[in-house]
């Protein structure tokens, strides 16, 4: 189609490029071989500028398939691609703006076998558009494996990071470790919740407990071990609640093991999941337990039984968000009878739901029972959250919230907007031009803030900090403390929490002397899994070797005994802070500090890295947890990271 | 004002509501947009603009596609090349841009060109985004704005550096500001209703109002008279760079750093290094797509702060130096 006398650029429109960075680099682009890990909301913006800047070898990896709430700024997707993999359509649309370019896609987690520290090795560059860490640390360890350059990126709304990592010359996105998410304690979620966050959180284990996983972790049944219920003496709660009526068999079930999370589903499939006896327990008779926990309401507005409420209300409305003149569905606070309505009629459809998949499961001979997972995209499991939620909330005194407020909480989402990853994206590619110049001493690690410093800046590059010798992961002799309970925690819970969970192995190998304790090999150990560490001679200061071979990662963990650990987390590791479990991430307690507004977001959200001013202080602000976090500053006197966070959905890397 | 603001779009736009607010997005689904300049800058803040779910956009420009404008405009295609208006290439970008719309977003094409203009025109707006013009241009065209109150905007990409002024005139705003216990008023951050209730913590929608200058006012700051210079924080180095180069397009020279041209131009040149404005008339060149990227996606956000009231403006420059990769936001005015 190019009949014009400009033939000569028929074949390379970026060929102007070199006129500005030189025909050697310019030479150098077009040689690159380039791997893109996320084609979300930083990829798609990503994948059109190096398209533009003259790369023709670019790999795309991404596990995701488009959603409608992707489309306000992943610019590469449109109406007609929701439900498709995002890695096929992001490589189908920038490749119309450059048909010389070979983009290749593949939809799947980065964290497969396939893509091994040989795969990694072929590229000269590593370009990160993720939105959690635990796709990051393992991006990072395989490129510390494989020696290729890694540019880390992170969006979270109006803020954005950007830095380079270079084994050996730069830290890696691990030297500072990131603080594990908080967890709210069992107590105030079970018995004594006071704000919305705990009942959002109550309402999602209520979810688990009857139709998902229910496990010891998302109990949600009062809890008469409370040691505040007690006082000084353990067996007091218990007494109170065993002047018992209609909670026979709550009472049970918790007098013995304080578990009676089997008692709950066991409870619910006997009354066949039948919604007035429903409320009926949870909202009424459960909250009649509670009551008779005195000790707990000395100094707490007691709770008020639904029944209660539902005689005092008058008509049960109070429809509309104090803020908001609207009358979207989900900016409308829902009125108690309202609430009452969508939770009998949502668990009732959820129920039915749930036995279709069981029915569905027994007829492909499944021998696994079939579960339903929380998802906040799903609208009938929202509604019921919602509704959980906020009868939880009112029966407790706490303002009732709308939907809308109520999925961010739930669903941990990180706002995010095609700005911000446009800005971002395109200090991936500067960053990446002098990685390609081999310019590592002007790489930098560059922080977008909402509003100019006090040096007028907006977008401040800091220079990258050295590697942390300490670092567990990309120190010459990885090493690292873990406190844990020998006796209680077991091998197959040191492997899924402590190795998988909190260290970010795959599938690790774990000898203590010559003796293989876990084998990353399926079945090879299997026996181990139940036995306590202790009986298999993990004991107080004994120290194992673990191994991940697929991420070319070895580390010497030296393991000391401790009895008891504070809130719910079941180990610590040395200069990590507490851990929680990772089945039982609630979302973060608002911290009683003075900034606190700050970090409120809920815990899967967030990261956002705010600076507070360029050469001195960068402040990583928000807590939560989230992914989109781009990656961390490191502690020390020039940067300080305030709390780190963790994401989920997409962005940021989007 | 008031626009109808259906549960479809509520979740379409679902992520930056969580950001700016349901008022803000409805107030941007009002706003009317002329952008004029469809550059590599240009398409970067169409695109980031349609995204966000304006009114309308208007795409202005009656220029011929260059192989330069390929480096950053991604919805032109190698085939453009050298298509003349008569084979329209803007028909072409705005198949494009509609292609991107998912939203209900009208794109009006006119491939005529701005300076052809009458002030009147740019009354039908709410703002007025021009990239890539020159300085002529953007002096007459914020005056004509100003002459029927419309915000104004202006920006462009030279190689590795780019920048971009604003005159939004008398403009009011609000911004969610945080009040904790023991701690002075805080300029908010994501606060949703959610995180009002949630705690011991206000947050509050407070009103601002910020005072803008016309572009022509900002220069003529006369920077070679110490005594006014020193009333105004110093502006970084390339915005006097950038008065370098107009005054190149002034007096119709070669780009060549030398102290005639700062003295010519009012610069003194304590405040840019020669050195510094020769690495910079060296690195303008064709837009690098990264950089229009990046001021790109600052012009546009400024965009909608100030179609939508909510945060605040940069008041009134934004520079991205190219040669340090740092941004600046600053305010040039007597």
């Amino acid at each position: 189609m190019a009949t014009t006398s400009s033939s000569n650029h028929g074949a390379d429109r970026s060929a102007a490029v070199s006129r500005i960075v030189g025909d050697d680099v310019y030479a150098r682009i077009k040689a690159a071989k380039v791997l893109m890990v996320g084609a979300g909301g930083i990829g798609c913006e990503l994948l059109k500028n190096l398209v533009l800047s003259g790369f023709v070898n670019v790999v795309v990896v991404d596990l995701d398939t488009i959603e409608v709430s992707n489309l306000n700024r992943q610019f590469l997707f449109q109406r007609q691609h929701v439900g498709l993999p995002k890695a096929q359509v992001a490589a189908d649309s920038a490749r119309r703006f450059n048909p010389q370019a070979n983009i290749v896609f593949h939809h799947a987690n980065i964290k497969n076998k396939e893509f091994s520290q040989e795969w990694f090795g072929q590229f000269d560059l590593v370009l990160n558009a993720l939105d959690n860490v635990s796709a990051r640390n393992h991006v990072n360890r395989m490129c510390l494996a494989a020696d290729v350059p890694l540019v880390e990126s992170g969006t979270a709304g109006y803020l954005g990071q950007v830095t380079v990592i270079k084994k050996g010359a730069t830290e890696c996105f691990e030297c500072t470790p990131k603080p594990p998410p908080k967890q709210h304690p069992v107590c105030t979620i079970r018995n004594t919740p006071s704000l919305p966050i705990h009942c959002i959180v109550w309402g999602k284990f209520l979810f688990n407990q009857l139709f998902g996983l229910a496990d010891d972790e998302n109990n949600i049944s009062p809890n008469t071990a409370d040691p505040e219920a007690a006082g000084d003496n353990a067996d007091a709660g218990r007494q109170d609640v065993d002047g018992r009526d209609a909670n026979a068999e709550l009472s049970s079930a918790d007098s013995a093991t304080n578990n009676n999370v089997q008692s709950l589903r066991a409870w619910a499939i006997e009354h066949q999941y039948h919604a007035d006896e429903t409320v009926q327990k949870l909202f009424v008779n459960d909250v009649k337990t509670l009551l008779r926990m005195d000790k707990l309401w000395r100094e707490r507005r007691p709770p008020v039984p639904l029944d209660t409420l539902l005689e005092q209300s008058t008509d049960g409305t109070n429809d509309d968000g104090p803020a908001s003149s609207t009358r979207l569905k989900d900016q409308r606070v829902w009125g108690l009878k309202e609430c009452t309505d969508v939770f009998r009629s949502s668990l009732s459809r959820l129920a039915q739901r749930l036995s279709e998949e069981q029915a569905k499961a027994a007829a492909s001979g499944s021998s696994e029972a079939a579960i339903l997972s929380w998802d906040k995209d799903d609208d009938l499991a929202m509604d019921f959250v919602t509704a959980a939620a906020n009868l939880r909330m009112s029966v407790f005194s706490i303002p009732n919230m709308c939907r809308f407020d109520a999925k961010s909480m739930a669903g941990n989402i990180i706002p995010a907007i095609a700005t911000t990853n446009a800005i971002v994206a395109g200090l991936i590619v500067l960053e990446a031009m002098k990685i390609l110049r081999d310019q590592f001493s002007i790489c930098r690690m560059t922080f977008l803030a909402r509003k100019p410093n006090s040096r007028m800046k907006v977008l401040l590059p800091t220079e990258l900090s050295k590697p942390n010798p300490n670092c567990h992961v990309c120190a010459a002799k990885p090493r690292v403390t873990v406190h844990v309970n020998t006796n209680t925690m077991t091998l197959g819970q040191f492997d899924e929490v402590v190795l998988k969970g909190r260290l970010g192995m795959i599938a690790p190998d774990m000898m203590e002397g010559n003796r293989i304790l876990l084998s990353s090999e399926p079945g090879e150990t299997d026996i181990n899994n139940p036995k306590a560490l202790s009986s298999l001679g993990i004991v107080h200061d004994t120290s194992v070797f673990v191994e991940d071979f697929h991420q070319s990662y070895e580390l010497t963990i030296r393991v000391l005994h401790r009895e008891a650990f504070e809130a719910d987390a079941q180990f610590v590791v040395e200069g990590q802070g507490s851990v929680p479990p990772p089945a039982a991430q609630a979302p973060a307690a608002p911290a009683p500090t003075p900034s606190a507004d700050r970090k409120r977001k809920a815990e899967d959200d967030s990261d956002a890295p705010a600076v507070v001013d360029d050469d001195d202080i960068v402040l990583m602000d928000d807590g939560s947890a989230s992914d989109h976090q781009p990656a961390a500053a490191h502690v020390n006197k020039k940067h300080r990271l305030e709390t780190p966070a963790d994401d989920e959905d997409d962005i940021v890397f989007e | 004002m008031a626009v109808a603001f259906t549960d479809d779009e509520a979740q379409l736009y679902d992520r930056q509501i969580r950001l700016w607010g349901l008022d803000a997005q409805k107030r941007m689904r009002s706003a009317r947009v002329l952008l004029a300049g469809l550059t590599g800058l240009g398409v970067e803040v169409a695109k980031n603009i349609v995204l966000a779910g304006i009114k309308s956009i208007t795409l202005l420009d009656g220029a011929v596609t260059t192989d330069a404008d390929l480096t950053a405009q991604f919805y032109l295609g190698v085939e453009s090349l050298g298509l003349n208006v008569s084979h329209s290439p803007k028909t072409r970008r705005q198949k494009r841009l509609l292609v991107h719309n998912a939203f209900m977003v009208a794109v009006v094409v006119d491939e005529e060109n701005l300076e052809s203009k009458q002030d009147s025109f740019f009354s039908q707006f709410d703002i007025v985004c021009l990239v890539g013009a020159p300085l002529n241009t953007m002096i007459s065209v914020n005056d004509a704005c100003r002459k029927y109150c419309v915000k104004f905007i202006a920006g462009s990409v030279y190689g590795l550096s780019g920048f971009l002024f604003q005159d939004l005139l008398e403009h009011d705003y609000v911004e969610d500001v945080v009040r904790a216990p023991g701690e002075p008023p805080q300029v908010g951050k994501h606060e949703t209703a959610q995180q009002a209730l949630d705690a011991a913590n206000e947050t509050t929608a407070s009103q601002f109002h910020s005072s803008f200058t016309p572009l022509s006012a900002a220069l003529s700051v006369a920077w070679s008279d110490a005594i006014a210079a020193k009333r105004i924080k110093p502006a970084p180095k390339l915005w006097f760079a950038l008065l370098a180069l107009w005054q190149t397009q002034r007096q119709n020279i070669e780009l060549q750093a030398t102290s005639d041209l700062l003295a010519s131009a009012g610069i003194p040149s304590s405040v840019l290094p020669l050195d510094y404005l020769s690495a910079f008339f060296q690195s303008i060149g064709p837009e690098m797509s990264p950089v229009s990227a990046i001021v790109g996606g600052v012009y546009a956000q400024e965009v909608l702060k100030a179609v939508s009231g909510k945060d605040a403006p940069l008041n009134n420059v934004f520079l991205f130096d190219g040669t340090d990769g740092a941004g600046y936001a600053t305010r040039v005015s007597l």
